[in-house]
């Protein structure tokens, strides 16, 4: 049964599968990963980067955002194998991962969503206006790092989930399919 | 004899992390940042024996670089590395000629097996 079909609200379903599919990306490299329920997502003054993915499905439409400093990506570098990476293009990666997850997750929902590729930016005081429809900030703990990560969705009039489109078991990250 | 691995991805850490796995192995690897890159690139090398390419990608994705590929009728084996697992996109991956799909992250063993089965290096 899915979270859609036990009737909770469609942004709370993806907030949700966002949780999970934080917390597998990370295991996949190691790290056991809190969501601090509650907590305000740690915007600090200091050097944040930052990389916004865009998606787009039927009826709905928004974006990922991850936040984190230099300091976590280089951690997530190191458990990856590559630990003079770019830091940027790494985290540009890691959202890409990340929705990767989060598409399959919603897959099983019945939502068909497709991505953009991933923009990167780097500062002090970064800063995000509220989007329209809905926004969430997620704060997760890792390691010694803590990542922020805004799900934005916008849901038109008509959205609903497409059963033609569910699938029950998407392929999952690490699969190999031999075509 | 060394053979050629083209590996086709946006992301920097990405083409690192299998660029270093199969050069590792004794693979030559020529890194394109896109589609429109690894076409480029493609028409200057010899030989390419085997292709790991990202889907999501500025310029030219890797749905529409199987495409162009197999409209020039290239033989050269693909495996698709990527975020995308949903069905549908797999199956027009399938249907424009890949030969594998594999889901990141990386999975060194995977890499390393297809490698050597699609694109198996010789004494």
């Amino acid at each position: 049964m899915t979270l859609l079909a036990l009737g909770k609200p469609a942004f709370a379903t993806m907030t949700s599968h966002l949780a999970g599919a934080v917390r597998d990306l990370f295991a996949s490299y190691g790290s056991a990963v809190d969501l601090r329920t509650g907590a305000r997502p740690a915007l600090e003054e200091g050097q944040m980067s930052m990389a916004v993915i865009g998606y787009a499905g039927n009826g709905v439409r928004g974006a990922l955002i991850l936040m984190t400093t230099e300091t976590a990506i280089g951690a997530w570098l190191t458990a990856a194998g590559v630990p003079d990476a770019d830091c940027e293009d790494a985290l540009g990666e890691f959202a890409n991962m990340l929705l990767g997850r989060l598409k399959a997750r919603l897959l099983r929902e019945g939502i068909a969503i497709f991505s953009t590729t991933p923009t990167t930016a780097t500062g002090t005081r970064l800063r995000l206006s509220d989007p329209p429809g809905h926004h969430a900030w997620s704060f997760f703990e890792g390691p010694g790092w803590h990542l922020n990560v805004r799900l934005e969705a916008t849901f038109e009039r008509d959205f609903a989930p497409n059963s033609a489109r569910t699938v029950s078991c998407p392929p999952e990250a690490g699969d190999f399919i031999e075509l | 004899m060394t053979k050629t691995v083209f590996v086709i991805d946006d992301s920097m850490m990405v083409r690192r992390q299998v660029g270093d796995l199969l050069t590792n192995l004794g693979y030559a690897v020529v890194e394109a940042i896109d589609g429109v890159d690894a076409l480029e690139k493609l028409a200057v090398t010899k030989e390419a024996h085997l292709l790991v390419c990202d889907v999501n990608m500025p310029r030219m994705n890797g749905i529409e670089l199987l495409g162009c590929l197999a409209e020039r009728g290239s033989t050269v084996p693909i495996i698709m590395l990527t975020t995308e697992g949903d069905p549908e996109l797999i199956a027009r991956g399938t249907a424009l000629g890949a030969k594998g799909w594999l889901i990141k992250p990386v999975k060194p063993e995977f890499i390393t097996a297809t490698a050597k089965k699609l694109a198996p290096l010789t004494e």
